[in-house]
């Protein structure tokens, strides 16, 4: 995913989506990891606006079916279970846990 | 097919090679009411193997050290001489069995569940107040009795696995099924005939049935230990189940369910010591 963000946003580590041109000059090349001394070059010659790289966010269909595998383990884990008090607790307790750590 | 009894897989004890004198000697000397710190290091600096193994303990983060310990004698300082005791018993007969082969039998799988294990025990044993080394060393050699049987008799081994595969059960239903008896009781045989300490010698014995004797900490302590180790996965194996959690031993130790998590977590960030700890 890009994104356009005005030179004041921009930070250093971010990589950049598209090349920045000023005029006809190719100033710095699509994917260019950004670091302090291409902010202030950027500055100097007046670009405003720059198009960034966005990490993607997974959907909520990714995460959802990563829980269902998380869950469908535990499951696997606990196949032979009785149905007791504290052996149900603890699958609870587990999956629990499992979902916690995969936030 | 021939049968096997318990009383053939504990007299066959004795086909296992014998601890090394070192090892026998350093456990002898460390019953003693009063021991010289030079010549407990003295001894363990004869065995390189189990020296390497008991520094590499010393040094794991669960000590939080400063600095890394280097000699003998500063890890027996660090760990205190009682907790060295046990730690050497379970250095050493890890390091003892490691060096069995058993074909077709994955034996890092086993180690991992044990190491889990003692991991799972220690951090149990720091959250109750009891004996971590006592219970870092009882995890570890919960399960020695299946190691033996696979050692001993692969072929009556190999029966119960294909039971168990077979009906889908926990494997202690398959040993009593196939044999008539389990691994909890060949370890407890082996642990009185290398004279472990006693206390450990019972949560070898009773680490599935908890509920059928008073109420003993370390035994609950160790039950509850390899149903976390199973929880976290050590060996990993689909196959693989979590064992029946007792109702008394969970009332008895007295631990809640958001404890009971906050420690899953601290072992899980201390996972990676369970494949060094074999190395």
């Amino acid at each position: 995913m890009i994104q356009i963000i005005s030179l004041d946003q921009i930070l250093p580590g971010m990589v950049l989506g598209e090349e920045v041109m000023s005029g006809s000059n190719l100033l710095l090349p699509l994917g260019t990891v950004i670091q302090d001394a291409h902010i202030d070059s950027l500055r100097r010659c007046g670009v405003s606006e720059i198009v960034v790289l966005v990490p993607s966010e997974p959907s909520t269909a990714e995460i959802n079916e990563q829980r269902e595998v998380l869950r469908e383990r535990v499951e696997r884990l606990f196949r032979r279970a009785s149905s007791n008090v504290t052996m149900q607790a603890l699958r609870r307790a587990v999956l629990e846990y499992r979902l916690e750590k995969f936030k | 097919m021939s049968e096997i009894t318990l009383q053939m897989v504990v007299a066959d004890l004795d086909r296992l090679p014998a601890l090394p004198e070192v090892v026998q000697d350093l456990m002898d000397y460390l019953q003693r009411p009063e021991v010289d710190i030079g010549q407990v290091a003295y001894k363990i600096a004869r065995d390189p193997a189990l020296a390497a193994k008991l520094l590499r303990i010393a040094n794991s983060s669960f000590y939080g050290l400063q600095r890394q310990v280097a000699t003998i004698r500063d890890a027996l300082t660090v760990l205190g001489l009682r907790a060295a005791r046990t730690l050497v018993i379970g250095a050493a007969v890890v390091t003892h069995f490691q060096a069995l082969v058993a074909v077709g039998y994955d034996q890092r799988a086993f180690w991992l569940h044990s190491a889990g294990t003692a991991l799972c025990a220690r951090a149990l044993a720091r959250e109750l107040g009891a004996n971590m080394e006592n219970s870092f060393t009882a995890g570890l050699l919960h399960d020695i009795g299946r190691f033996i049987l696979v050692a001993l008799f692969p072929e009556a081994h190999r029966r119960v696995m294909a039971y168990r595969d077979e009906h889908d059960c926990y494997p202690i239903e398959a040993e009593q099924e196939i044999l008539g008896f389990n691994h909890t009781q060949i370890g407890a045989a082996l642990a009185v005939r290398w004279k472990f300490p006693a206390e450990i010698a019972v949560a070898i014995a009773h680490h599935h049935n908890p509920m059928d004797i008073p109420a003993n900490s370390l035994v609950d302590l160790v039950h509850m230990a390899d149903v976390m180790a199973h929880v976290l996965e050590f060996s990993g194996g689909n196959e693989k189940l979590v064992p029946c959690l007792s109702d008394a031993a969970w009332d008895r130790l007295g631990i809640g369910w958001v404890e009971f998590k906050r420690l899953l977590g601290e072992v899980d960030a201390q996972r990676d010591e369970a494949g060094w700890m074999l190395s």
